[in-house]
């Protein structure tokens, strides 16, 4: 292990590869880090993130068909696209919340070993994963319940998927920056997501009027659900999905390894 | 093979006001901006933790490190642990890194022994396979017994220590680094201890420990260095401790 005062601009980015490829080498270490972070959330419960699970289908059975006769549309249209709404929001908004919080969390290892930062954030996508991986009986469930099998399209939601993922990483990333600095913006975050979760169509189908609104034709976080849920229920891909998304995790990326290039020698100082 | 070096190490902090880790009242004064906003960013304070430091040790190396409360003892560990980035010089450190600087490292209290020693040993780069094979060894050594399914919340802080060092010391580390907290333990763990870091000279590892304790310094290291200020003088053989201690300090000529 080596490591020295600032050269150059340059080669901070070398110093940053390294943080990136030590992440890749130390996966098990994220993995194990994510399992302990599940095990003591749940410690002492009896149904652990199965509770969520049972809370989310209560929502998607309670929204799905009351908003069906509310709006008057069909609950076999309507249930499934609550209940993949409602899956995924949970995991994007939970990503990007406990993303601000990776080291604030870590801080205690942050402080004392050459741990690369970038791994807190990985052990939260994984640590994200896996809750999701309980949800997923809830799609699993509603898609067979109605008799929806989307077959080979199934590659387009996990494309869609696998974008988010890449997705929340940036922005799991550039929060936990922030958040080391600002205190404040855990809380911002988590006011803001609850604003979103209402205006876009998570839980609801938006009316043809407000095709043109931006909360429908430019929310990142309503293309990101409909990547996925798209495919699953009409065999379409969203042009969004390739055509926003892509570029969005290309350029957030950039932005948030330039952002990480000057930030990483402060982050252990902030905690 | 271990080694450390260090060169011409030095190290800012950025002093931080508690009333500035607020967004709101940082983006306030962006708005006010013009005359309040007399600080350029160039000109943040920070204090210098350390300063020129310099060091080098070979492989059955134990350094102390002595010196007042402030001094920059912890900082130097953890530069030497990679947490701190030199803002200028460089360390450089060839080995296997075990840090005992913060008992809990982090975990959830809650967690018990056993799960301690898995994260301890991950942390170290082992993997779980290797873990699973040393849990035992790691299990008598500490002499915690039955205790160790039992919630980390019920350790007093001497068995914290014990475990933490059972573990550090059995994931084959070649490098040690240790805080002043080995004094928690009881004088049998002490005695366990001192006889298993005199075993690392053995095994050709590095061992650095921060202490008040002029005593423990002299019973476990075979050098020393003294830390003022954030200055260090240079390393010299425990023999002349008492030389060491009786010069000016380090930092006093600045």
């Amino acid at each position: 292990m080596r490591r020295s005062g600032r050269k150059d601009y340059l080669s901070e980015f070398a110093e940053t590869g390294r943080d990136f490829s030590e992440t890749f080498n130390k996966i098990p270490l994220a993995f194990n880090l994510a399992w302990q972070d599940i095990l003591s959330r749940y410690r002492g419960s009896v149904l652990g993130p199965w509770w969520i699970t049972m809370m989310t289908m209560t929502l998607v059975l309670g929204l799905g068909i009351n908003y069906a006769a509310l709006f008057h549309q069909s609950i076999r249209e309507l249930l499934p696209f609550v209940a993949i709404g409602l899956v995924m929001w949970g995991y994007l908004s939970a990503s990007i919340a406990e993303g601000g919080d990776a080291f604030v969390l870590g801080a205690a290892m942050i402080k004392q070993s050459s741990i690369p930062l970038p791994l807190f954030i990985l052990r939260c996508t994984i640590r994200n994963a896996i809750n999701l991986a309980h949800q997923l009986v809830i799609i699993v469930a509603v898609l067979a319940w109605f008799q929806i099998f989307p077959g080979v399209n199934m590659l387009w939601a996990l494309a869609g998927f696998i974008i988010l993922v890449v997705n929340l990483s940036w922005v799991g990333l550039l929060l936990a920056m922030f958040s080391s600095r600002f205190r404040d913006m855990p809380q911002i975050v988590t006011a803001v997501l609850q604003l979103v979760f209402f205006l876009s169509p998570i839980f609801w189908k938006p009316p043809p009027a407000l095709a043109h609104s931006l909360f429908v034709s430019a929310n990142p976080f309503y293309f990101s659900i409909q990547s996925i849920r798209e495919p699953l229920l009409h065999g379409v891909n969203p042009p969004q999905t390739l055509g926003f998304l892509l570029p969005m995790a290309v350029v957030g990326w950039a932005a948030t390894i330039l952002i990480y290039n000057q930030t990483r020698r402060r982050v252990v100082h902030y905690l | 093979m271990a080694d450390i070096t260090v060169s011409d190490l030095s190290l800012h902090f950025p002093i931080i006001g508690a009333d500035s880790q607020s967004l709101k009242r940082y983006l306030k004064q962006v708005a006010i901006g013009g005359s309040l906003a007399r600080q350029d960013r160039s000109s943040q304070p920070s204090l210098t933790a350390l300063r020129n430091v310099n060091l080098k040790l070979g492989p059955g190396d134990r350094l102390g490190l002595i010196g007042a409360n402030g001094s920059g003892k912890t900082t130097l560990l953890r530069c030497l642990a990679g947490a701190y980035a030199p803002d200028e010089g460089f360390v450089e450190v060839n080995g296997r890194v075990a840090s005992l600087l913060d008992l809990s490292m982090g975990i959830d209290a809650s967690a018990t022994g056993l799960e301690n020693i898995r994260l301890r040993g991950l942390v170290a780069g082992l993997t779980p396979k290797e873990i699973a094979a040393k849990t035992d060894e790691i299990a008598d050594f500490s002499g915690l017994g039955p205790f160790l399914a039992m919630p980390m919340k019920t350790y007093s802080s001497g068995m914290q220590a014990r475990l933490a060092f059972a573990t550090a010391t059995s994931v084959e580390a070649e490098v040690l680094l240790m805080d002043e907290w080995i004094a928690v333990g009881d004088a049998g763990f002490r005695a366990q201890a001192q006889e298993r870091l005199t075993s690392m000279l053995e095994r050709a590892h590095i061992l650095v420990i921060a202490s008040h304790e002029p005593s423990l310094v002299r019973s476990i290291c075979n050098k020393v260095l003294r830390m003022d200020h954030g200055q260090a003088s240079e390393v010299v053989d425990i023999v002349d401790m008492d030389e060491l201690m009786a010069r000016p300090a380090p930092g006093s000529t600045l």
